[in-house]
């Protein structure tokens, strides 16, 4: 006889992860510790951006900052930001082309008794995969450079969908690109996330890099609040 | 290749849901999954069949449920399906009124039951 029957299970398929990423970020809160996740493509200019960004929180106030850098392979962006004389753990996945708990909690663990105010996860270069996963961060923000074309957030959707802020990088390209369209990305980005936080930034000459520094200093002071 | 870590979640929901039931062969696994969730569904069947291997869920059908990125109206309540790239639908067919939603659909990623039966 058949006894085939239906078992309802109404499980969330990322639940483990999301389960531990809320437990690390609360303990990560209780520490006093803001960690912020930075997603986007290779290239967009994430190392760039984040060393400028450290330097801007630095003129603000005497925070301690950390880095950890996701990449598939190769420590090049850590030895970049051990040179700014900011201390930083390289996650290499091996291939994987994103960043899970078990990796970022061992990545973590790595920095031993060390404290920090502020900790960056330089997620994977990549526009698709790390939006599904939760990595225990408190904020989390995408860059997309100039030089890519404002036309990215037509094609990856779900990563502008679901970040906190935008950052526009490289923006002293923009008299090169004339078909980057900004007010077309503005309106496009804020179509699945009308709440999303936009800044233009150039790294290099500084532009926006102030807003972005105070930006992530509130977000820190609403977290210890 | 997210894919793999999703897949491999999926399988372990499953076989942990099914022994729990005392079911020793999983038929079908129903999944819902929003408009905003980037799966290549050949590769997620694929993978499945390969990480269920020697569980209860050997060979199961795996049935995908899409769910349409779905706003409702903060002017007047009314819900409608927005297509991000296209501008017609980002306004309220209802009140007229442009881009003031709240996002109700579109991300969901869940098992939402098994078929499954005691014997072999």
């Amino acid at each position: 006889m058949d006894e085939s029957r239906v078992i309802e299970v109404k499980r969330d398929i990322l639940a483990g992860n999301d389960r531990q990423a809320d437990q690390f970020r609360m303990m990560r809160k209780e520490e006093g510790t803001f960690l912020l996740d930075i997603m986007g493509s290779p290239g967009a200019g994430k190392t760039t951006f984040l060393l400028a960004l450290m330097e801007y929180i630095q003129k603000r106030s005497d925070a301690r900052m950390g880095v950890i850098e996701a990449d598939l392979e190769s420590d090049v962006d850590a030895l970049k930001i051990k040179a700014a004389g900011i201390p930083s753990v390289e996650l290499n996945t091996k291939g994987v082309c994103h960043v899970e708990m078990g990796m970022m909690k061992k990545a973590f663990a790595a920095f031993g008794d060390r404290k920090f105010d502020y900790l960056f996860l330089e997620n994977i270069g990549n526009l698709v995969c790390p939006a599904d996963f939760d990595t225990g961060c408190h904020k989390r923000i995408m860059l997309l450079s100039v030089p890519e074309g404002w036309d990215k957030v037509c094609k990856y959707p779900p990563m502008f969908a679901v970040v906190d802020a935008l950052i526009v990088t490289k923006c002293d390209y923009l008299p090169l690109n004339e078909d980057f369209d900004m007010e077309a990305l503005k309106e496009h980005a804020r179509i699945l996330n009308p709440k999303l936080d936009i800044f233009v930034t150039s790294a290099r000459t500084g532009e926006g890099m102030e807003e972005v520094a105070a930006w992530v200093c509130e977000k820190r002071k609403q977290m210890l609040s | 290749m997210h894919e793999m870590s999703l897949v491999r979640s999926v399988v372990s929901i499953v076989t942990e849901e099914a022994e729990a039931a005392g079911a020793a062969r999983v038929s079908k696994v129903h999944i819902v999954l929003g408009e905003g969730r980037d799966i290549v569904e050949d590769l997620f069947e694929s993978l499945f069949q390969f990480l269920a291997r020697g569980t209860v869920a050997e060979g199961a059908k795996v049935v995908l449920h899409t769910r349409p990125y779905m706003v409702r109206c903060n002017a007047c309540g009314h819900e409608f399906h927005l297509i991000p790239v296209d501008k017609r639908t980002w306004t309220c067919p209802e009140c007229g009124k442009y881009h003031d939603y709240q996002l109700v659909s579109g991300m969901e990623f869940y098992i939402s039951k098994i078929e499954a039966s005691r014997g072999n």
